[in-house]
């Protein structure tokens, strides 16, 4: 018999090669060769020993990722998304002017500057009370109708003063505060010196309908939540006001908002053939005749569509009424939210590349007709706003894009869980479903829930969350396993009719499901 | 396949290519596939519709790739309490990288370029201010099954594993994990980080060599504790 050969240095390095940097791959003499090697030296046993441990802890270490999983990181991700997206909108929308709105930006800089100074002294205490709007050859009368408050390109019929500034109406209404505006440019340099001096005369005005008359761009605001701008001839009115629901009605032209999200309140918007159901976000409604288009910015809005089933818009999408698809947002409509964008938070980096207009001066009217019921008083509160408003903006973006609390929440939950103290995570998902919290971390917690509910043996109640979840029209990724964990509950409670429709839906609903075989 | 099947490249199943690899080598740019970047739902169709700001193709993206995401990350860190993050931070690069994006590779190679920077910046940050890998992310690696004494050993193992790998440099720890766990080959490695295959070896076979040195010195030290 004839004794191994003492593996040699050489041997060792070509085999340590051959293990990690597979240098006798393409070589079946060399491989033979190691493979010999390898078979009776112990020093690169263990070295190949050693690969394999490392390589099965580190694959160990990657175990994939569930559902639920999958889906909280991606209701993590999506405001950051949102965020850079509308930045990205507005880096565009700046560098899509023409090279003539740049350099006017200083005019921009300079009207922001004197409104802000112009706000400064109101909020010393400076401002001495408003006199009557000033008549003006060129002045824009605002004409009321019992229900409807209409500005038109009429002029002032001379020798008739305005009546005086009627008291804010405490209900939800169109305010328009601060700046009446139009496009860059559109007026002299006189005219905008006497916009500016006639600026710190204006003062709140309230609106149940607005309609503005075409090549002007008006700012308002909604309650606290609301801010809108007014694009061109609006129709704009507020129809209602009810536990916590604002319907807002757009019959005619471009209205960019962003709407605040809280815990609780929605915004709808009815325009022609749509209406857009909003529960935090930037977007904007266009009429055109018979048809709106809805575009967003960022954050997402569900449209009901008068034909059709409801669909979500999202961040950089665009639909028009009547249309299967959706596209992307125009680079006109993108440039307006980006403006508006940049407008309504406060520190604004770069001033809004407009001037206020001198051809618009509002005039008062009475309290409007119109009186919504006082619940919606108390939820979306209308507040008089001085003319200091101007610099006191609230921040929508800090308020949508603040750390979520149910992220720190389901953390606590995700905590308990791995400590294995199921009560205290069942306390804290239920928590954090009975907050109302926005994304998708609710429907996460509802199939955790449900999961709980089953390791306890309750299957009524994991029937239940389900349900819910199902019903909330929320994280698509989790309808797929939540449809599933239903079925199988419907076949355990040995309702075998209920369990086979039920399993015949899911089959029809995730053809491509991976879990086809064990619903088969 | 069995381990005793085939001779060295079998015995070493991490040199067996996984399928995107072998698809990344067969593919090209857009450019050369059209038929395949019309298909509806392809990396390109979506890739192009993300980068004109569609959101929806972008949560698609994010969808099918977040759990190649996530291994990666798993199997170049390890049990990092800060995985979730990090894998945030990729994906609002890569968002921010789209518009980027030429083609030039398969968007796999791209996104498999923002983990493997974003993991080493990580990583270097980590070799500052290390921090032990807590306990709990540890227990979820030990089979159940143990009895409470072998896990507790198996956690100490995998500890210091953790901990030696920590000791290395990243260049070195990425070029010895895409190779030795990830099994790609030293040309789609170099393809990755940027570098040539012969760096890639030498990086390789120092980060086993000092992987080496540093296991022999603390089981010395070991061995010296009374």
């Amino acid at each position: 018999m004839i004794a191994p050969r003492r593996p040699t240095k050489a041997a060792c390095r070509e085999a340590e090669d051959a293990l990690l940097v597979g240098a006798a791959d393409g070589d079946p003499t060399a491989r033979v060769r190691v493979d010999r090697h390898l078979g009776h030296c112990p020093a690169c046993q263990a070295i190949k020993q050693t690969l394999q441990q490392t390589r099965a802890d580190l694959r160990a270490a990657a175990a994939p990722l569930d559902d639920v999983h999958r889906a909280r990181l991606l209701a993590r991700l999506a405001p950051a998304i949102d965020e850079q997206a509308s930045r990205q909108a507005a880096v565009a929308a700046r560098r899509s002017q023409p090279s003539g709105a740049r350099s006017l930006r200083w005019i921009g800089t300079a009207g922001a500057l004197a409104t802000a100074a112009v706000a400064a002294a109101l909020v010393a205490g400076l401002h001495r009370a408003p006199a009557p709007y000033p008549r003006a050859t060129d002045a824009i009368v605002i004409r009321q109708t019992p229900a409807t408050t209409t500005i038109d390109g009429s002029a002032t019929a001379a020798g008739q003063p305005p009546a005086a500034p009627a008291a804010p109406s405490p209900a939800p209404a169109l305010i328009v505060p601060y700046r009446v505006i139009a496009e860059h440019g559109a007026a002299s340099g006189r005219l905008r010196r006497e916009a500016r001096a006639r600026h710190d005369r204006l003062v709140d005005q309230s609106f149940q309908r607005l309609q503005t008359p075409p090549d002007t761009t008006i700012r308002a605001r909604v309650g606290e939540r609301m801010r809108v701008t007014l694009v061109g001839g609006t129709d704009v009115s507020i129809l209602s006001a009810v536990d916590d629901v604002l319907d807002v009605g757009l019959d005619a032209g471009t209205l960019v908002a962003d709407f605040v999200h809280r815990r609780t309140g929605r915004l709808r918007i009815h325009s022609p053939g749509a209406v857009t159901e909003v529960v935090g976000t930037l977007f904007s409604v266009e009429v055109r005749g018979q048809q709106s288009r809805v575009s967003v910015a960022h954050g997402r809005v569900v449209v009901q569509p008068s034909d059709g089933p409801p669909r979500v818009v999202s961040a950089g999408q665009s639909w028009i009424s009547g249309t299967p698809h959706v596209e992307d947002v125009p680079a006109q409509t993108a440039a307006l939210l980006a403006e508006h964008d940049a407008a309504i938070r406060p520190p604004a980096p770069a001033p809004a590349p407009w001037t206020i207009t001198p051809s618009f001066v509002p005039v008062a009217q009475p309290a409007p007709a119109f009186e919504p019921a006082p619940v919606a008083v108390a939820a979306i509160p209308a507040a008089p706003v001085k003319p200091a408003a101007v610099v006191a903006i609230v921040q929508p973006r800090a308020l949508i894009a603040a750390p979520a609390a149910p992220e720190a929440i389901y953390r606590d939950a995700e905590s308990a869980m791995r400590r294995r103290d199921w009560l205290a995570a069942q306390r804290a998902l239920e928590r954090l479903v009975g907050e109302g919290a926005h994304g998708a971390l609710p429907d996460v917690a509802r199939y955790e829930l449900a999961q709980l509910a089953i390791r306890n043996g309750d299957d009524a109640r994991a029937a239940r969350w389900l349900d819910a979840l199902l019903t909330s029209n929320g994280e698509p990724a989790l309808r797929e396993p939540a449809r599933f964990l239903r079925c199988e509950l419907r076949g355990r409670a040995s309702d075998a009719a209920e369990a086979r429709r039920c399993w015949e839906d899911f089959r029809r609903g995730f053809p491509t499901s991976g879990r086809d075989a064990p619903a088969l | 396949m069995t381990e005793a099947s085939f001779g060295l490249r079998g015995t070493f199943a991490v040199l067996d290519l996984p399928a995107w690899t072998l698809a990344m080598a067969r593919g090209g740019s857009p450019a050369t596939r059209p038929l395949l970047a019309l298909a509806a739902g392809s990396d390109e169709s979506l890739v192009a519709r993300a980068a004109g700001g569609d959101r929806q193709a972008f949560d698609d993206l994010y969808r099918r790739y977040v759990d190649m995401v996530w291994t990666r990350l798993g199997r170049l860190l390890g049990p990092d309490p800060e995985r979730e993050d990090l894998l945030q931070q990729i994906f609002l690069e890569l968002f921010r990288a789209l518009p980027r994006f030429r083609g030039d590779a398969s968007f796999r190679t791209f996104l498999y370029r923002i983990v493997l920077n974003t993991a080493s910046d990580h990583l270097k940050r980590r070799r500052r201010h290390p921090r032990p890998i807590p306990d709990e992310e540890l227990e979820q690696l030990v089979s159940a099954d143990l009895s409470p004494e072998a896990r507790a050993v198996e956690r100490q193992r995998l500890a210091a594993t953790f901990a030696l790998l920590d000791r290395i440099k990243p260049k070195k720890r990425i070029a010895f994990l895409l190779r030795v766990v990830d099994g790609l080959s030293l040309e789609e490695i170099s393809e990755l980080t940027n570098s040539n295959p012969a760096a890639v070896a030498q990086r390789v076979r120092h980060a086993n060599r000092e992987l080496t040195a540093l296991a022999r010195r603390l089981a010395a030290q070991q061995k010296d504790r009374p």
